[in-house]
C-alpha cells in the first residue's frame, strides 16, 4: 500500500497551492474512504481535508472473484469515480444543498518515481470529526444536541433527494461535525439519476453493515426512486437508533432474529421471512424505546424509527405520505418533528438550568 | 378408579412450541436445498477506528458491524465488548445487552427443558406465568398489531390456560395476517385439531399458497385428512416431494411419517415401512414419536427398533414412550415432565406422567401432575376423576369429594362414566358407607361387562376387591372369586398387573391375620 503515489503526498505542495500536512490514518478499506487516502492540507491559513484517489484497491478489485480486468479499465473506473464525486458536488451546489460536505477544490498531482504517478484528488472542508467522537449515551443533556444533529442530517438527506441524489451510505462515520453543525459526508457512493455513473445500475452501493433488511434478503424494488429513497429512509432511521440506543438498526434487528433466519443463513425468500422480520422489528423497537428515559421523547422517537425503519420498503416512510399521492419517502414530516423535539429538549435544558 | 387416556391411533399433527424453540429446531428453515450467498463483510475498518478512538460510540459501532456479519468471535470484537462493560455507566441497555451477548454467547434459555427433571415439576408451568405473558403480549400487540407471530404466541398462552374461544380467535387473527407462513399455519392446524375443529384446520391449510410446495404443510394436510377418516387428495404430491432430490430429508421427515401412517392404516405394510424408513433419515421429534407409537402398537414388528435415532432434539414424547415400555419408569417420568413443559396444553404427557407416578406408588406426584394438567383442561373429567381417585386412596376424602363434584356430567362419556362411578364407590367405602360403595362398584363392573371392555372390567373388579378386603367385609370371597376368574392377566397393561399383585398380596395378608 505504501508503494503508491497516493500514499506519498505528505510534505508536498500541490499544483493549486495546497500544502499536504499529514496523513489521516485509516484501515485498508476504512469506512468513508473507499479507494482513497486522506490527508490534512493547508492553504491561506485554512486547513482542509484531501481525498487522494488510490490505484491499488482498483487493482485488487480487478482480480476479485478470479475476474481479470485491464489496467486501463481499472484506471477508467478510478477517473470516473473521481469525476463523479466532483460532478455530484457541483450538482449539489447548484441545487442549494447546504448540509452536505462539498468538494471545495480538486486537481491532479504527478508524483515522480511511481509506475502510476498520477494522483487525482478532491479537497473538502475539514470536519472536527465524525459524530462518534461527540456522541455520549449517559447524559440527557445531550438530547438537544443529538436532535439538532439528526435534524441537520435529515435536512441534508432531503436536500440530496431534492436534486435526485440518494446518499446510500449514511452511517456514523459519514456524519461530520463542523462546529455546531452536522453535515453528511462522503458522496462517493451516492447514486444520482441525473449523472451517469457506474453506481446507477447497482442495487445498493453503501456499507452492507448498515443496509436495510430487504437488500440483505436479496429483495429490492425495481423502481429506482422507490428503492434508493426507501434505503435512505432506513439509513436515517438507523442513525436515530444509533444516536439513542448506541447500536445500528441492523444490529438491533438481528439481536431479535433467531439465528436460523439470519440473512446469510436463511435460504428462503424475503416474502417468507416477512412475518419473522416483523416480529423481530417489534421487539427491536421496544428495546430501542427502553433506551430513552423521558416518556415524551420515547414515544416520539420510537414512532419516527418505526416509520423510517419499517422492514418492508413499501411500508416505510410517514403513513400520511404513504396513503397520499406523491413521494412516500419524503422526509419533510420527520424534519419538522425532529425540529420540534429539538426545541422541546432545549426548553427542558433551560428549565433545568433555571 | 383411574381413567386412562390411551392414544389408540396417533397422527402426525404438527407440534406447537414457542416461536423461538420451533425456529431453533430448524422446522422453519427453507425446505428446498439452496444456499444463501450473502458474503461476510470485512470489519477491519471498524476495528481500526476503535483502536484509534477507544470510546463507547466506536466500540458500539464495531460491535454492531460484528453482529451483522456474525463475526462476534473475533478477539478485537470481544475486546470492544469488554471495553463497553468497563464503561457501564456510560452505555445504553442495548449496548450492554449486545456486549454481554458477545462475551457470553446468546442466551441458553432454549435448552432449559432438557435439564428439567420430575423434581422441578412443581415449579414449571404456572397460571401466573402465562397470565403475565398474556399481559405482555397484549401490550406488545397494541403497538404492533401486524405481528402475526405474537398473535400465535398469545393464542398458545390462551390454549395453555384452557381458554379455547380466545385461543381460536387470536389464532384466526394470526392466520389473517400471515396465511402463507409455515409457523402460523402449522400452529393453527395444531390448535384447531386440539379443539376438534378439523374443518377449520383443513380450511387454513387449503388456503395456504405454499401447501403444494411445502412438505411441512403437506404433512399436516395429510394428517388432518386422516383424522377426519379421509385420504388426502395431495398424497401423490407428497410422495413426489419425498422422491425428488429438491428437499432436505429433515424437511420431509414428517411428511414421510404422515404418508407411512396412511399406508399403515390401509394395511399396506410394505409401503408404510418404506416411508417410515425415509422418515428416519433425518427425523424430528414428531416423526420419531410416531414411529415409537407404531412400534408399541399391534404393528410392533414393522421394522427393527434399533434403527431409531432417539437423540433427536425435543424428543421427549418418544423417549417417554420408549423408556416406559423398557420399564425405565424414573426416566420415563422425567421425559413426561419434559414433554409436558414442552407442550403444556397437551393432556397426554399429564396422563402418562401421573400413570407412571402411580406405578411408582407416588400418589402425591400423580396428583401434582394431574393438577398441572388442569391448567389447560380445567373441566376435563378424566383429570378430575383421577385426582379424586388418588386423594381417596390417600384417605383425603374432602379433597376427593371436592374434585369429583367438579365433574360436569354433560362432558362424560360411557367409559369415563364408569371410572367416575367406581371412584365414587371408592370414596363411599373410605367413608365407611360400604353398602353404597359396593352398589356403585357393582354398577361400574356391570357397565364394563355391557361394554365388553375387558381391561376396564378387570380394573374395576380389582379396585372393588381391594376395598372389600380393606373393609374386612363379608363380600371378600365373592370379590376374590371374580379375580380368580380373570384370564391372561400377563397380557394386560402394567397397571392392571401391578394392581392384581397388590390385591392378591393384600388378600394373603388378610387371610394370614385371620388364621
Amino acid at each position: 500500500m505504501i508503494d503508491s503515489a497516493a500514499n506519498n503526498l505528505q510534505g508536498r505542495t500541490l499544483s493549486n497551492g495546497w500544502k499536504v500536512i499529514e496523513k489521516i490514518t485509516k484501515a485498508d478499506n476504512a469506512t468513508g474512504s473507499f479507494f482513497s487516502i486522506c490527508y490534512k492540507v493547508e492553504k491561506d491559513n485554512k486547513t482542509c481535508f484531501l481525498k487522494a484517489f488510490n490505484f491499488t484497491p482498483f487493482f485488487q478489485v480487478s482480480t476479485q472473484n478470479g475476474e481479470k480486468r485491464s489496467v486501463t479499465d481499472v484506471m477508467g473506473d478510478m477517473i470516473d469515480a473521481y469525476k463523479y464525486e466532483r460532478q455530484l458536488s457541483e450538482h449539489c451546489k447548484t441545487g442549494h444543498v447546504t448540509k452536505v460536505a462539498f468538494v471545495i477544490d480538486s486537481g491532479e498531482e504527478i508524483v515522480p518515481n511511481f509506475s502510476i504517478n498520477l494522483v487525482p484528488y478532491l479537497i473538502f472542508e475539514l470536519a472536527d470529526g465524525d459524530v462518534r467522537q461527540k456522541l455520549s449515551f449517559s447524559k440527557e443533556l445531550d438530547f438537544a444536541w443529538k436532535l439538532k444533529s439528526l435534524h441537520d442530517v435529515a435536512v441534508g438527506l432531503q436536500q440530496l433527494h431534492g436534486v435526485n441524489i440518494s446518499h446510500q451510505d449514511l452511517k456514523p462515520s459519514n456524519i461530520l461535525l463542523f462546529d455546531k453543525e452536522s453535515k453528511i459526508g462522503d458522496l462517493g457512493r451516492s447514486m444520482c439519476k441525473d449523472i451517469e455513473s457506474q453506481y446507477n445500475n447497482q442495487i445498493y452501493t453503501g456499507d452492507l453493515n448498515y443496509a436495510p433488511p430487504e437488500l440483505m434478503y436479496r429483495y429490492y424494488e425495481k423502481e429506482w426512486e422507490k428503492r434508493v429513497f426507501a434505503t435512505d429512509c432506513y439509513l436515517l432511521g438507523s442513525m436515530v437508533v444509533f444516536y439513542f440506543a448506541g447500536i445500528s438498526m441492523s444490529a438491533l434487528l438481528l439481536k431479535h432474529i433467531p439465528d436460523e433466519f439470519r440473512w446469510e443463513r436463511y435460504g428462503g425468500t424475503f416474502e417468507e421471512v416477512k412475518p419473522y422480520l416483523i416480529a423481530a422489528f417489534g421487539d427491536a423497537i421496544t428495546e430501542f424505546a427502553n433506551c430513552i428515559e423521558s416518556e415524551y421523547f420515547r414515544i416520539e422517537l420510537k414512532q419516527i424509527v418505526e416509520y423510517l425503519c419499517f422492514p418492508f420498503p413499501e411500508k416505510r416512510g410517514h403513513p400520511k405520505n404513504i396513503s397520499s399521492l406523491g413521494n412516500s419517502y419524503s422526509l419533510e414530516r420527520f424534519i419538522t418533528k425532529l425540529e420540534l423535539l429539538r426545541r422541546k429538549a432545549e426548553l427542558k435544558i433551560k428549565t433545568w438550568q433555571q | 378408579m383411574a381413567a386412562i387416556n390411551e392414544e389408540k391411533e396417533r397422527r402426525v399433527i404438527p407440534n406447537w412450541r414457542s416461536f423461538a424453540t420451533t425456529a431453533s429446531l430448524g422446522e422453519l428453515n427453507a425446505s428446498t436445498l439452496k444456499n444463501s450467498y450473502i458474503p461476510i463483510l470485512s470489519i477491519d475498518s471498524y476495528i481500526h477506528d476503535f483502536k484509534n478512538n477507544p470510546s463507547v460510540p466506536f466500540a458500539a459501532d464495531l460491535l454492531s458491524a460484528a453482529l451483522v456479519n456474525g463475526l462476534t468471535d473475533d478477539k478485537n470484537v470481544e475486546g470492544a465488548a469488554r471495553f463497553l462493560m468497563n464503561h457501564k455507566h456510560e452505555i445504553t441497555t442495548s449496548q450492554e445487552e449486545l456486549a454481554n451477548r458477545i462475551i457470553n454467547g446468546p442466551s441458553a434459555s432454549l435448552n432449559v427443558i432438557e435439564k428439567i427433571t420430575i423434581k422441578q415439576l412443581n415449579d414449571c408451568i404456572s397460571n401466573k406465568d402465562y397470565i403475565n405473558r398474556i399481559r405482555e403480549l397484549k401490550l406488545h400487540l397494541n403497538n404492533f398489531p401486524y405481528n402475526s407471530i405474537a398473535w400465535v404466541e398469545l393464542s398458545r398462552c390462551y390454549s395453555i390456560l384452557g381458554q379455547e374461544r380466545k385461543a381460536i380467535q387470536t389464532m384466526k387473527y394470526a392466520v389473517q395476517l400471515s396465511p402463507n407462513n409455515r409457523f402460523v399455519t402449522r400452529s393453527a392446524t395444531r390448535l384447531f385439531t386440539h379443539f376438534g375443529e378439523f374443518d377449520l384446520a383443513q380450511y387454513v391449510l387449503r388456503h395456504c399458497d405454499m401447501l403444494r410446495k411445502d412438505p411441512w404443510l403437506l404433512s399436516a394436510e395429510v394428517s388432518v385428512n386422516t383424522l377426519k377418516g379421509k385420504v388426502s387428495s395431495l398424497l401423490k404430491r407428497g410422495i413426489e416431494i419425498i422422491d425428488s432430490d429438491n428437499y432436505s430429508p429433515f424437511s420431509t421427515t414428517e411428511l414421510a411419517a404422515s404418508i407411512a401412517t396412511v399406508h399403515l392404516l390401509a394395511g399396506d405394510r410394505k409401503k408404510s415401512k418404506k416411508m417410515f424408513t425415509k422418515s428416519l433419515i433425518s427425523p424430528n421429534d414428531n416423526s420419531i414419536a410416531q414411529i415409537e407409537w407404531v412400534l408399541n402398537s399391534k404393528d410392533k414388528n414393522l421394522f427393527d427398533k434399533s434403527v431409531i435415532n432417539i437423540e433427536t432434539r425435543h424428543n421427549y414424547e418418544a423417549m417417554a414412550i420408549n423408556n416406559f415400555y423398557n420399564n425405565n419408569l424414573i426416566e420415563a417420568m422425567d421425559n413426561a415432565c419434559q414433554w409436558f413443559c414442552d407442550m403444556p396444553f397437551s393432556k397426554r404427557p399429564v396422563m402418562m406422567g401421573s400413570y407412571i407416578a402411580d406405578l411408582l406408588n407416588n400418589k402425591n406426584l400423580a396428583i401434582t401432575f394431574l393438577e398441572k394438567g388442569l391448567i389447560s383442561n380445567s373441566n376435563d373429567c378424566q383429570l378430575l376423576n383421577n385426582i379424586a381417585y388418588y386423594h381417596a386412596l390417600e384417605n383425603n376424602l374432602d379433597e376427593a369429594i371436592k374434585y369429583i363434584e367438579r365433574i360436569d356430567n354433560k362432558l362424560v362419556d360411557d367409559i369415563d362414566g364408569i371410572c367416575i362411578t367406581a371412584t365414587k364407590g371408592l370414596i363411599k367405602f373410605r367413608e365407611k358407607d360400604f353398602e353404597k360403595g359396593r352398589e356403585l362398584y357393582l354398577s361400574a363392573i356391570e357397565s364394563t361387562a355391557v361394554l365388553r371392555n375387558k381391561e376396564l372390567n378387570y380394573k374395576a373388579i380389582l379396585n372393588y376387591a381391594r376395598e372389600e378386603i380393606m373393609a374386612k367385609s363379608d363380600f371378600i370371597e365373592p370379590a376374590m372369586n371374580l379375580i380368580n376368574e380373570m384370564k391372561e392377566i400377563e397380557n394386560m397393561s402394567i397397571g392392571i398387573k401391578k394392581l392384581h399383585t397388590e390385591v392378591i398380596e393384600l388378600y394373603r395378608k388378610y387371610k394370614a391375620s385371620n388364621m
